[in-house]
């Protein structure tokens, strides 16, 4: 699983109906030590209900389709945890409760 | 299957991986003496692994053959715990004198 924070969302209106219904949010990839963004940008299902900036990991490529929100669904990205915190060496790097 | 260190721990409580009682790690991809490449994946632990470890990662639609993670939304395991990486005849790595 790779760690992105979320940027926005993508909407599509003119989709393939297996679409329908769901969110898209556009990821960037963030190097989880110093959280800086690596403008490597993704664009995933949501299956926990993100938000905007916040710091979340996502799945690709088949294990993309096997939350329950993403079941049969034709995509190979999907965020599948909002988190809480990072750590590295013993010390936080992130804390979603100090970021807020 | 790839090497990575074991660089510290993700703590997230929204997810929809469906299972109970996870530990993800933070780990680093790295060369056979352990080298760390920058590069930090997200990986669910399998093993008990500790900081400073080097593990077996396990990437891809693979990751739903074990009992615990069969259907669930992974792609990312740490399905062991080095020992020992020899290359022709020198030891690149071993775990027992790892106090680098």
């Amino acid at each position: 699983m790779l760690i992105a924070r979320v940027r926005g969302t993508v909407v599509s209106t003119h989709k393939s109906p297996s679409m329908e219904g769901l969110r898209l949010l556009l990821l960037e990839k963030i190097d989880p030590v110093t959280l800086a963004g690596k403008g490597d940008f993704v664009v995933a299902m949501d299956s926990v209900g993100a938000n905007a900036e916040e710091v979340v990991f996502y799945v690709t490529g088949s294990s993309a389709r096997l939350t329950e929100a993403t079941k049969g669904r034709p995509t190979d990205a999907t965020v599948i945890a909002v988190v809480d915190a990072i750590e590295k060496d013993g010390a936080y790097t992130y804390e979603k409760a100090r970021s807020e | 299957m790839t090497l990575a260190r074991v660089r510290g721990t993700v703590v997230a409580s929204r997810r929809s991986d469906g299972l109970a009682g996870a530990r993800y790690l933070l780990v680093e991809d790295c060369g056979p003496e352990g080298a760390g490449r920058g590069d930090y994946l997200v990986a669910l632990d399998m093993v008990g692994a500790e900081r400073g470890q080097l593990v077996l990662l396990t990437q891809g639609s693979s990751c739903r053959w074990t009992y615990r993670t069969e259907n669930a939304p992974m792609d990312t395991l740490a399905v062991g715990i080095v020992d020992a990486v020899d290359s022709g005849g020198a030891t690149l790595w071993n775990e027992s004198e790892r106090g680098r």
